[in-house]
């Protein structure tokens, strides 16, 4: 098959993407790439049988298993995969393999291109130390903090420990030196909690990033969470695209997004925009990236650069009109960018939702269960970036996100209303969802007034979360629906059956929707 | 007349549906023991299976369910709620149990209490690992705790009773 046009005159072409992730990420970056031209290959384990998408994509390779290590975090798997399925170029998405700088090399050592940052970006950012040192030369400001020197000790760590948190100044934060996502992160108020902290930083440390490296820092009080989306290309052109604001936050997790924020003023977004350039600029960074900042008042302090495509990224495709997939594949071709500088100009506001798979009433627990009922909503300026359909199931093997909702609209309020709609018209049934409670942020006092900072949760919900719906009705409802037997047919099964990827019903009330 | 147990708030419901000519309606509807009057209501059937319309006087509101296990799942008016179908002669596990039980399948990571200890309300008692997250699991009640039925290190399942406590007088 001749290559498409774009990529026919490329320094680096290749014709077939193998996507090493799953879920809703994997489902946009093909999506992506089919609007490029470009084949797709899906990896799937034992878990994700019959997985969206698998579906979607062109070919797929099965790994065998259901543990991550033998399959998604599998390199040797992986580049086997590259190999009989002929994918000349991989896209990590983000988790998994998308920080790993031997995975990149090892990918570019089998004569795949990366679709990511050179390895050695990546290793001088994924080291939180070496990135401090080189943000401090480039003059990028940053938050009081040191790492803790590895191979001492427990007593020797917490003598440590005690010390750094003295001088730096309570409250910290003790946070994984490999880590993100918030895994492996714990807040300390006083001195007696540092111990029991630390050890639970590194143990989750450990289990999630496989190295328990633990890392100390000042937390400043109430600041909003902005970061600068950016994208280099191989020939020296740097852009940013705006920042996005991350502030609403539960358990160092991100929950709402939207871009871009009421605290950044047009100079403080230049002085924002030309800090990240420098940190990407130190590192000899090429293609999309992000560098986080901890914004309070005209002050911004950073944070840290994710050498990846991020969660959140379609906010900013929404406001600036770029499709960063494509913007990354034609960066991986060795392209140079398509835009400068002075073409990105904010357009209206775009707010993206997280839907979790979990209890808000109850201390965000992650929950699980078949997807019976799915509807999203529809309409204009409603995305819905989702890895699940009606039928598939939330289960405990991956992390809890099910899908991303992302609304785009003429200024802030006008996004918020039209994101409590779509939130509205969002049903669910079978496992339960963050969804209402997402409703109740977005149409909080607060939330509408731009008080966005990052302890808006713990702020506005102290005990708690619960919803409040109308719990005579949905007795009602239920009695009427267990009379008139509305689950006595092939349609609502039992749990078991509905499990079964080799349920014959399953697949003709499919057939026969 | 059947039970139903809502699981927001744990409230313990007596319902009699009765199909008429125009739709459903219920009768004899009670929360812990307290009559509730309803008698206005109709509801419909759809041809949708998942669906159903309720006219509470104020037009026809819709409603969108399905039975997963024996629980039902609700949307109406943008709220999700379930309800369980209490079958004659059982009892909650809770009530049955005075147990704590595992809100998701996952491993747990240590044992923070043991058998003979004074817990309070809040207390945490164990740290399950799920989808690569600590959770605290912690005591609904002030009381002692009379079992542990796993070790550290132990897979378990959704809804396996982690900790017995009884409850403080």
């Amino acid at each position: 098959m001749p290559l498409p046009a774009w990529i026919s005159e490329a320094p680096f072409k290749f014709s077939k993407v193998l996507i090493a992730n799953r879920g809703e990420i994997a489902c946009r970056i093909i999506r992506g790439c089919k609007e490029m031209g470009i084949s797709t290959v899906a990896i799937f384990n034992d878990s994700d049988m019959g997985a969206m998408h698998v579906d979607l994509a062109d070919e797929s390779v099965h790994l065998e298993g259901t543990d991550l290590s033998t399959t998604y975090l599998s390199h040797t798997a992986i580049i086997n995969a590259c190999i009989s399925s002929g994918a000349d170029a991989l896209h990590p998405g983000y988790g998994f393999l998308s920080e790993r700088s031997d995975f990149a090399e090892l990918v570019g050592a089998n004569g795949i291109i990366w679709i990511g940052p050179p390895a050695k970006a990546i290793d001088s950012m994924g080291d939180k130390v070496r990135s401090r040192r080189l943000m401090l030369d480039a003059d990028v400001p940053l938050v009081p903090g040191a790492e803790l020197a590895s191979g001492n000790s427990l007593a020797e760590t917490v003598e440590e420990l005690h010390q750094l948190a003295g001088e730096i100044g309570y409250p910290v934060l003790l946070k994984a030196s490999a880590g993100g996502g918030g895994k492996g992160m714990r807040e300390v108020n006083s001195p007696g909690q540092l111990e029991s902290s630390y050890l639970a930083a590194q143990r989750e440390a450990l289990s999630s990033f496989g190295d328990d490296t633990v890392y100390i820092e000042r937390r400043i009080v109430a600041p909003r969470h902005i970061e600068i989306q950016l994208l280099c290309d191989t020939h020296g052109g740097a852009i940013h695209l705006l920042e996005r604001e991350c502030s609403i936050q539960r358990r160092h997790q991100k929950v709402i997004e939207e871009a871009p924020s009421v605290a950044i003023t047009p100079e403080l977004r230049q002085a924002m925009g030309e800090a990240a350039i420098s940190a990407a600029r130190a590192v000899n960074y090429v293609g999309a990236g992000t560098v986080e900042f901890l914004q309070s008042g005209d002050e911004f302090f950073f944070l840290e650069m994710n050498t990846r495509l991020q969660v959140e990224h379609p906010v900013t495709e929404f406001i600036t009109g770029v499709d960063l997939v494509q913007e990354q594949l034609r960066i991986a071709a060795g392209l140079p960018l398509k835009i400068s500088q002075d073409q990105v100009t904010p357009r209206g506001w775009a707010i993206e939702a997280r839907i979790y798979s979990e209890d808000a009433a109850n201390g965000f627990l992650p929950a699980t269960g078949p997807l019976r009922v799915w509807r999203p909503p529809e309409g204009p300026g409603i995305r819905l970036d989702s890895g699940v359909r009606e039928g598939d199931k939330a289960g405990i093997e991956f992390d809890p996100m099910l899908a991303k909702l992302i609304v785009h609209a003429s200024d802030r309020d006008a996004a918020i209303e039209r994101m409590h709609r779509a939130l509205s018209d969002f049903i669910v049934l079978g496992v339960t969802t963050n969804i209402e409670f997402l409703k109740d942020v977005i149409t909080n006092p607060q939330f509408a007034s731009g008080e966005t900072t990052t302890d808006f949760i713990e702020r506005e919900w102290p005990d708690g979360w619960s919803s409040c719906g109308d719990e005579k009705v949905a007795v009602i409802a239920a009695a009427v629906g267990e009379k008139a037997g509305l689950h006595l047919t092939a349609h609502s099964m039992s749990l078991s059956d509905s499990l079964d990827p080799y349920n014959p019903f399953l697949s003709i009330s499919r057939s026969f929707p | 007349m059947k039970n139903f147990i809502n699981h927001k708030n744990d409230t313990k419901w007596t319902v009699a549906a009765v199909q008429s000519d125009i739709g459903y309606v219920a009768l004899q509807v009670s929360v812990d023991g307290e009559p509730v009057d309803v008698e206005e209501w109709q509801i419909s059937t759809t041809e949708v299976q998942e669906e159903m319309t309720i006219n509470r006087g104020a037009g026809s509101e819709n409603i969108v369910l399905a039975k997963v296990g024996d629980v039902w799942w609700i949307h109406h008016n943008g709220h999700t709620s379930r309800v369980s179908v209490v079958e004659a002669g059982a009892q909650s596990t809770f009530e049955q149990s005075g147990g704590l039980t595992s809100p998701m399948p996952g491993k747990i990571l240590s044992i923070l209490s043991s058998v003979g200890e004074s817990v309070n309300a809040g207390q945490t008692l164990l740290i399950l690992e799920a989808m690569k997250m600590e959770n605290r699991i912690c005591s609904p009640v002030d009381g002692v705790v009379t079992a542990i039925h796993f070790e550290a290190g132990t897979q378990v399942n959704q809804g396996a009773i982690l900790i017995e406590i009884e409850e403080s007088e």
